[in-house]
Formats: C-alpha cells, structure tokens, sequence
C-alpha cells in the first residue's frame, strides 16, 4: 500500500501543495479508483507504485490542474485507466516517468501511446484511442502509425492535429464540479486515501483548516470515526449505522457540524491526529475511555454541532494525541481548574496528591536514594500541598463569575472592527475589544481584559520566583462588561508587568483598587520545607549504605552503631527472600 | 474437581494476554539512564508509596516502570516501547518497599527544583523469578 505522505515528500512538494494534491484526488474519482487499482496489483512493485505517486508529485508542481486534467479525461474515455494500467504492468520502470512529462491535459490517449513500451506497441491491434470531450460527437478517432517504431514515438501529425483541437474544447469545460469529497472508509485503499488526506490537517493553520473543511470532508470524517467506533473501540453497530444514517440523510445537521467543524479548526486538527493513528493494539483502559467518549457523540450527532463540545473534545483528543495520556495532562497542573476544566480526569490523580502528601509527612519513614545534591522531597512535597490546598481555592473560585472582577480596555476604549479573510476568501468583519495580550507560564500566548476585583493572583510555592495563578477576563458582552473568568499561570516577570499595566489602566479610569495578589516568599517556602524533610532516611546510590539517620520518631537520631544494624537488617531480609 | 465444559471459568484470561500488556518489544531502543541526563531522585516510603522526581523533562513519555528484583535494577519503558534506566542501583534498604508498590508516581520539577512542571503515575512491574 503506497503510504501517500511519504510518496509526496519524495516528490519534493511543500506540504501546502501536496495538500492540495491529496484534496484534489480525493475528488477525483476515476483517478483514485486508477491509483487504487494500480495500488493492488500485485504485478506492479511496491517501489514502481511509490515512484507512481512521487512522478505525479513532480508533474503536480508544476502544473497544479494535473490531477483534474487526468480526472478529466478518464472520464471521459474509462478504456484509457485499463491502458494505462496494463502499460505500466508491461514497463514498470519506464511508462509513467514517459507519460507525465507528455501529458499536458486532454491528451491522454496520445501520451500514453507516446510512452508505451515497445512489447506492448508492437503487438497491439490497431485499436484506435479515443478521446473525448464532454460531448460524445466530438470524440475523435485516433490510429497509431504502424510504421511508428520505440525509438521514434513522435505521432503523425495528423493524429495530433485533431487532438488538439480537442484539448482545447475540453479545457474550456468546467474539469471538476464541486461536490462533496468520496472518501468513505468503505475500502482499506479508500481508507488509506482518506488518512492521508485528512492527515494533511494535522499540521496545518487555522485557517488553511477553515478554508479546507467542507460538508463532503466532514461527511467523510464523521463516517470513519463511525467505522473506527465499531472496529477499534467496541462501540456498538446499530449506534454506528444509526449515527451515519442521520449524518447521511440530514443535510441540516451535517451542514451545523460542518460550520462548527470551521469554527473549531484546533478540534479538526486533533481529529486529524488521531485518525493517524498506527492501528497499534490499544489497551483495555484506552479503548474504554475512547469508547466512553465517542458513544455519546454517536447516539446524539446534534453535540458535534454544539461549540463546547468541540472545544471539550480537543482537549481530551490532545491528551489521548500526547501518546501518555497523562504526560500534559498536568502541564498546567495549577491553572485552568476554576472552570472546572478536566473534571473527572483529574480526580483520580488528586487522591493521589492526597495520599503522597499524607504518606510521606509525620511519623511516615521515608526512603530516599537521589543524584543531586539536595533532597527534592520537601519541595514536591510543598507544592503538592498547595496543589491541593490550590483545587479547594479553585471551587470556591467556581463560584464567583466573571461579573466580580471590572475590566479596563488598552489604549482606545470601545469596540475595535478588524477585517480577516475567511472562507472563500469573503472578508469578514469582527468587533474585538481591545484587550492586551500576556504570556502564561507555558509560553502560549493569551489576549485577555486587564482586571481587578475580589478575585485574587496567588504565587505559587518557590524561592519567592514561583508562577502565579491569576484570574483573567477574557471574553467582554456588548456592553464592556466582563463575560468570561479564566485562572491561568504566568511566571512572575510576566505577572508583574500585567498587574502594573492593569492597576495603571484601573487607576486611569478612576478605580483605585489594586489587583488582589498573595505572595509566597522564600522564608515561607524554606520553613514549609523544614517540616516535610525531617524523616528523610537517604541511601547512598554508590554503596547502599545509610546516610541520614533513622527514626521513626521525627527529631529521634539513632546512634551509628543502630543505623548500620537496621541497613544489616535489610540485608538479611532480602538474602532470606 | 468438576470440569463440566458447561461452566464458564470468569477468571481465566490467556497467558499470552497477561503478559502481552507489559512486553517489552524485542527492537526497543536503550536510552541514556535518566540519572545521567538530570537530578534524580527514588522516595518510597513503608507503605510502598513511591515516587521519582527529576529536573529535566524525560526524552520520552513513560508508559510503565519495571523493577527486577534479581538484578535489582529499575526499568523506565516509554510509550514508544523503548527502555530507559533508572541509573541508579535498588540497594536492600529499598527493595523490600519497592516489591509493594503498584505504581510509581513520575514528578518532573523545574530545573531548579523548586516547582512541580508536571507529574503522571506509571504502573510497575515487579519481576523476581528468585535467581
């Protein structure tokens, strides 16, 4: 099976023209159905079907109707795909690298007799090559000259005269209506097809996504997630062919999903991810989250319409996409719980804060063997401790809305019209208020509304440089009014500057409050620290022998003589294991 | 014993299946010890809670910890199936506690030790075959 991506990568196509290219075969279906039939013949070599692909890469970059040219012309005449085919059986190596580069547009019949191995010219009937234009009347008969020979391909002159005048009847036809893409994953090479062409969104900006998405993508996605639901993940059949089934015969619905879909451009790309994945055995517990996630989408298509539910949704595919599906998960372990956020995700991981942070605190003997100069477990033992006190804070937060805190505007007050290119290249027109734009802790940038209120910044434990969480409006209604509260991580330089400018804006506006802030200072890390790091028992890496003294009771120093007897003690427990 | 054919054993789930779950594969790639690439640091305590906390962040995700009772050594394996080294050895004072533990909690600190930058579970595989 040619892997497209690699094959186009060979062929020296940026990533927006192989895009392209992919998008464009997708909707050309007598081309793709060629290319698949090549795909699965057996006769053909696997490396001859990549340099397929790779050739069509390279005519592709430099004439970008290629492939509705060729679409065009197999339709027109079918024959020419069963030629096209047996020639490149008969001369693997040579035929496509001949026919390209002769194939301008409506004149297949004649490069493919151009580039025909010899065997093939030789023993060939005169059968007559046909092309056609839209009207059958206009076909035009072509014969091969007899006396034509491999070493002189060049076609009479007047088989190619009426060819040309073909051509151009041809070129002046509408080549490909627009309709929507058939990439249903009803096949294994329409599957590989469809991956790779949607795989293409992976990487791509919003707004070549938004540009891109179309109902016949969308119709094509929705029925491989249906198919993948059943195969991968377990869900059941009927909810998979009554999901495609309302897709299929609601143009409305499948209409709302497409807007949302463009809209949403971070949820295709996550999508897009994931429909590459490697077809890896997933386990129990990763198919069961799928499945739990996806059968809901499945019995209720009316929610990929719905804005949340897409937003929810990249987040969970960019967690279950990060191969770990905790790995960034916690990246931003202190922010973006006021809302809720993960919700249940992270429940389970919070009992376990609650029981490191028990288990490893009071008379609990604690065994330590390290790399590094100090011990690390007071200060993952301090922040684990504000982690929690920090979610306890964050539900209480949940309960003030944005409404509690004033925002101010940057510079110019009022709505600001800022024109973008949308879709289709329309022009839309967008009132953003204007807001300043600030740095969170993982280095993303956010537009937010510089604001003060009850709501209060609180700094992170560390030697006095921790981040802070701050709460930031982000979203203001028609009347400058804050609409929606987030809380986010900025590192201290970052904060510093936004609560300077923000109190600057506050007080240029007759508001005197200050942005509420509680600090952490080192004095306060360094004694917090003091109170986890007193039953550390450390083990020497090098040698196994005990450091620190041991003890059970926190402030209790065994002599040496107990220390080396209780480290024996272990010795001969293992032995006797 | 009864071995009516009709009874359905609940319970029993193919060998192959078990131990298809943490198989490490036959190409995995050996990557540098973790202790070789940042501070590092194993805490266990008597209830078998453990956890390892390091300042730089790990070359690859970690899908599961393996920990060989006979060469008492400590296995990190990534998501993409390839194995790390704790790089440091299990002495006797910590085994015993290791063999309790289900999972090993992974905490990734800045690089000045003072913040949490993220932290994951990872379950562990004990294997002590007694040689």
């Amino acid at each position: 099976m040619v892997d497209y991506n690699k094959a186009l990568d060979k062929s020296g196509l940026s990533y927006a023209k192989s895009a392209s290219l992919l998008y464009d075969l997708a909707g050309a279906p007598n081309l793709k159905a060629l290319l698949n039939k090549l795909d699965s013949n057996p006769k053909i070599s696997e490396s001859v079907k990549d340099e397929i692909v790779v050739s069509l890469g390279k005519k592709y970059s430099s004439d970008s109707d290629i492939i509705k040219k060729l679409e065009s012309d197999l339709k027109a005449d079918p024959s020419l795909a069963t030629k096209l085919e047996q020639n490149t059986v008969n001369n693997p190596n040579g035929f496509m690298k001949a026919l390209l580069p002769a194939y301008s547009g409506g004149n297949l019949a004649q490069a493919i007799t151009i580039a025909a191995p010899p065997v093939a010219a030789q023993s060939a009937p005169k059968e007559s090559a046909t092309i056609a234009n839209n009207s059958p009347k206009k076909s035009v008969e072509m014969q091969p000259s007899t006396s034509k020979t491999a070493s002189s391909p060049t076609p009479t002159k007047d088989a190619v005269k009426p060819v040309r005048a073909v051509v151009e009847e041809v070129s002046q036809a509408p080549l490909m209506a627009a309709k929507p893409l058939e990439l249903a994953a009803n096949t294994p090479a329409n599957n590989t097809l469809f991956k790779s062409v949607f795989g293409k969104f992976a990487d791509a900006s919003d707004a070549d996504i938004s540009a891109r998405v179309d109902s016949g993508l969308v119709q094509s996605v929705l029925e491989n997630l249906s198919t993948d639901a059943v195969e991968k993940f377990g869900v059941d059949a009927a909810t998979a062919n009554g999901f495609k089934q309302r897709v299929n015969q609601d143009p409305q619905l499948l209409n709302d999903i497409t807007n949302n879909f463009k809209n949403n451009p971070g949820f295709v790309r996550e999508l897009a991810k994931a429909s590459q994945d490697t077809g890896e055995e997933m386990s129990e517990s990763k198919r069961n989250a799928a499945r739990t996630m996806i059968t809901p989408l499945l019995a209720n298509p009316e929610l990929l319409a719905k804005d949340a539910k897409a937003k929810e949704l990249e987040r969970n595919l960019q967690m279950a996409n990060s191969k770990s599906p905790f790995m960034d998960m916690f990246k931003n372990l202190f922010g973006g719980m006021g809302g809720g956020g993960l919700g249940a995700m992270f429940a389970g991981i919070f009992d376990k804060i609650k029981d490191l942070v028990a288990g490893f605190f009071g008379d609990n003997q604690v065994f330590s063997m390290r790399k590094s100069p100090n011990s690390m477990i007071p200060s993952v033992m301090v922040n684990l401790d504000a982690i929690d006190k920090n979610r306890a804070q964050a539900r209480l937060d949940s309960q003030h809305n944005a409404r509690d805190m004033t925002a101010f505007t940057m510079g110019k007050p009022g709505f600001v019209i800022t024109e973008k290119e949308g879709p289709g290249k329309t022009v839309i027109q967008e009132k953003v208020w204007n807001g300043m734009d600030i740095k969170t802790a993982d280095g993303k940038t956010m537009k937010v509304h510089p604001s003060v209120g009850i709501l209060q910044a609180q700094q992170m434990p560390g030697n006095g440089d921790g981040h802070y969480r701050v709460p930031v409006i982000t979203k203001l209604d028609d009347k400058g009014n804050a609409a929606d509260l987030k809380f986010v991580m900025m590192a201290k330089p970052d904060f510093e500057a936004y609560k300077k400018e923000t109190e600057k804006l506050a007080k240029a506006a007759g508001d005197n409050r200050p942005l509420e802030t509680i600090d952490y200072p080192a004095e306060r890390f360094a004694q917090e620290q003091a109170k986890y790091g007193r039953n550390i028992t450390t083990i020497d890496p090098a040698n196994g022998t005990v450091r620190q003294p041991v003890s059970a009771i926190p402030g209790v120093v065994l002599p040496p003589a107990q220390r080396n007897q209780n480290a024996a003690n272990e010795m001969d427990y293992e032995r006797q294991a | 014993m009864n071995n009516n054919n009709n009874d359905i054993d609940v319970l029993n789930r193919p060998a192959s299946a078990q131990g298809k779950r943490h198989a490490i594969p036959t190409n995995a790639r050996v990557l540098q010890p973790l202790a070789s690439l940042c501070q590092c640091e194993l805490a266990i305590n008597e209830d078998g809670l453990a956890m390892i906390i390091f300042n730089r962040p790990m070359p690859e995700g970690i899908e599961w910890i393996e920990y060989d009772a006979d060469l008492a050594l400590l296995t990190l394996v990534t998501w993409d199936g390839n194995i790390m080294g704790l790089g440091l050895k299990i002495h006797p004072p910590l085994r015993k506690y290791l063999k309790m533990a289900k999972e090993i909690m992974l905490i990734e600190m800045t690089e000045d030790t003072t913040q949490i930058v993220t932290m994951y579970p990872a379950e562990l595989v004990v294997r002590h075959i007694g040689i």
